[in-house]
């Protein structure tokens, strides 16, 4: 046997090697492909499961905004203080819609009323809309809207549409109680009777309402400028009181409500949505957290023999610590790029086929880049902190037991 | 006295689990190139002491030197510098990391300790052709026989030049053939002026040291010099 020359170690000296750190935490993984599968798929069903649930909820709060916003009563309610009606309200209205981040104002006139057709009577709330207007408190689910000018046409709810068993191109007879307005004549008992054709049928929040023009509906109050109320947009929902307090400031005589304060139910609701959100969110960082802490920390327990040697070969703590705690970043990683495909591709079919959809309210994912980010990346830090107890533990361990073969 | 200092000095060593007292004031003293073998029954406390002198463990009472230093005042990361470029380890079985190739294992300590992993590869080649392993340098652990680990074990413990090398019963699991070539090994690593100190229960390897000591309930208690000491 030829003498070796001994050849010792160069004069870098240092606590940590990353890159031995790094190649020892690759093969470590391949080494148990098993348990690095479970662990990866852990972290992927985490993430592919968390980002349709945000998505689906951040959806569903969407299409709830929408629905009572959008397509109601607007994000802020501009009514009268005193009387039934706002005078001029055509003229508030273009004043209103002057406020920065007010994208419409539109007047609505509102009176009770009720429907028969087919022998059926329904009451309900009717309103007298602008048929110009880009937001109307409705959507159209089937048939057409209403033309401007339109007399004898009529937008009815689903459910009274349903209750009634008649559809659109159906004839019904219209009464508007109009004996709150003293000063008009009427007939006896105090109604107006009006012919009237559905022209479409309206879903969800207006299902139990019905729609005539506004135009139709105030000639018969006697007052052509008047108005329930001035129904304002906003380019964003969230700044609707804000938008309040300037049109409070316009409009001191008038009552301005943000949606905030005017519907409890649907504050309640969005509220709702965001902490289901928060808990599915936090119940998903936890589903992966604890499953990959224990397949990490039975990861270490079976390496304690490497383990040891490595300290006997000189290895720090320092060293086995970041190749244990690399072992979780790579799983970490690996798991969110998959689960993240796993999610974009679930996302997709679930905007095809959506899990709610309902007299026009349907409920599709909407993906947000900050909630993908959110959820990665907290995902991802989870994976490294559950990580780092068994990396932890790697390092403490007593060489000298484990070669002994006590532990 | 003499300018180079011993490779190890121990000087009443003391050890003990719970109320068990495992190695009990045990004292030896290792010269750079010397090869001295530790033997006794099972449990007398042999592999407790090898370890205390390999800094993986810390004795409970008692002075241990390596080359001179005061093993009990080095930090962690001293102790952990000191183990990664001055000693070197060789145990009985499961020596090597099951996800490296042969050629790896040996590379590992070098590349750790000079962070140049080319140099590190060449220097483990070099070393498994001498031990005859060249052949076998891709070959992961499960696949080397137990001889042909242990041989690739040597090779590892030896590549950053330790100046004390510890063996653990290096042949116990091997054959005869096996355990020869191994002992071959360990041999030719001391050549170059590396102390060995082997813990056997084979007395064909005790009876290649230059010293052999022996171990009674944690005790150091028999001092047998061999035909091969400079002292003999």
């Amino acid at each position: 046997m030829r003498t070796l020359a001994p050849v010792g170690p160069g004069p870098r000296r240092s606590l940590l090697r990353p890159s031995v750190a790094l190649f020892l935490a690759r093969r470590g993984l391949r080494e148990s492909p098993l348990s690095t599968g479970l662990m990866i798929a852990a972290v992927a069903v985490g993430i592919g499961f968390e980002i349709p649930s945000a998505a689906n909820l951040r959806g569903y709060r969407a299409e709830l905004l929408t629905q009572s916003l959008s397509n109601g009563f607007g994000d802020v309610r501009v009514r009268p203080r005193r009387g039934l009606y706002i005078r001029d309200a055509d003229g508030w209205a273009a004043r209103l819609s002057r406020i920065p981040g007010v994208i419409e104002a539109t007047p609505v006139v509102s009176a009770p009323a009720s429907v028969t057709g087919k022998g059926h009577t329904s009451s309900f709330g009717l309103l007298g809309v602008e048929p110009r207007a880009a937001h109307h408190p409705y959507r159209l689910v089937s048939g057409q809207p209403l033309a401007e000018g339109d007399r004898d046409g009529i937008l009815l709810g689903s459910s009274i549409a349903q209750r009634l068993d008649v559809g659109v191109g159906d004839d019904v007879e219209l009464r508007i109680m109009l004996s709150a307005y003293p000063r008009l004549v009427l007939d006896d008992d105090g109604y107006g009777v009006y012919p009237m054709t559905i022209r479409g049928l309206v879903g969800f929040n207006a299902a139990d309402s019905a729609f005539v023009t506004r135009s139709f509906l105030v000639a018969e109050l006697g007052d052509e400028t008047a108005a329930s109320a001035v129904l304002l947009h906003a380019r964003a929902h969230e700044d609707a009181q804000s938008l309040a307090l300037a049109a409070r400031r316009m409009a001191p005589d008038l009552e301005v409500r943000s949606w905030m304060d005017d519907s409890a139910y649907l504050r309640s609701s969005a509220r709702a949505v965001e902490t289901l959100g928060g808990a599915s969110w936090l119940l998903g960082i936890l589903a992966v957290g604890i499953p990959v802490m224990a397949l990490l920390y039975i990861n270490t327990l079976n390496r304690r023999r490497q383990i040891g040697l490595l300290t006997a070969m000189g290895f720090s703590r320092l060293d086995l610590f970041v190749t244990f705690l690399l072992q979780a970043l790579f799983l970490g990683t690996a798991g969110v790029l998959l689960g993240g495909i796993v999610a974009l591709a679930l996302v997709r079919y679930l905007v095809a086929h959506p899990i709610f959809d309902w007299q026009g309210f349907v409920v599709r994912p909407v993906l947000a880049l900050t909630d993908v980010g959110r959820t990665a990346g907290a995902i991802l830090a989870t994976t490294v902190a559950a990580g780092s107890y068994p990396a932890w533990r790697a390092a403490r361990v007593d060489p000298s037991r484990i070669l002994r073969g006590i532990e | 006295m003499s300018a180079v200092p011993s490779a190890l000095v121990a000087d009443g060593l003391v050890r003990r689990y719970g109320d068990r007292l495992v190695v009990d004031h045990a004292s030896l003293a290792i010269e750079p190139g010397e090869t001295v073998s530790l033997m006794g029954a099972s449990g007398c406390g042999k592999t407790t002491l090898l370890h205390m002198l390999g800094t993986l463990d810390r004795p409970d009472e008692g002075h241990l030197a390596l080359e001179g230093r005061d093993v009990a005042r080095l930090s962690e990361s001293q102790r952990t510098e000191l183990r990664r470029e001055r000693l070197g380890f060789v145990f009985q079985q499961s020596n090597l990391l099951p996800e490296l190739t042969a050629r790896e294992n040996v590379a590992l300590p070098a590349w750790r300790a000079t962070g140049r992993r080319r140099d590190a590869l060449a220097r483990a080649d070099a070393l498994l052709a001498n031990f005859g392993l060249a052949a076998r340098a891709d070959a992961r652990g499960h696949v080397l026989s137990l001889g042909e680990a242990q041989r690739v074990a040597v090779a590892r413990a030896i590549i950053n030049g330790p100046r004390l090398l510890l063996a653990d019963e290096p042949t116990g699991s091997l054959d005869s053939d096996a355990a020869r070539e191994v002992l071959a090994a360990l041999q030719a690593a001391c050549s170059t002026g590396t102390a060995l100190l082997v813990v056997t229960h084979d007395p064909t390897v005790a009876g290649r040291c230059q010293r052999r000591l022996t171990m009674v309930d944690g005790r150091i208690e028999i001092e047998d010099v061999g035909p091969g000491s400079p002292g003999a």
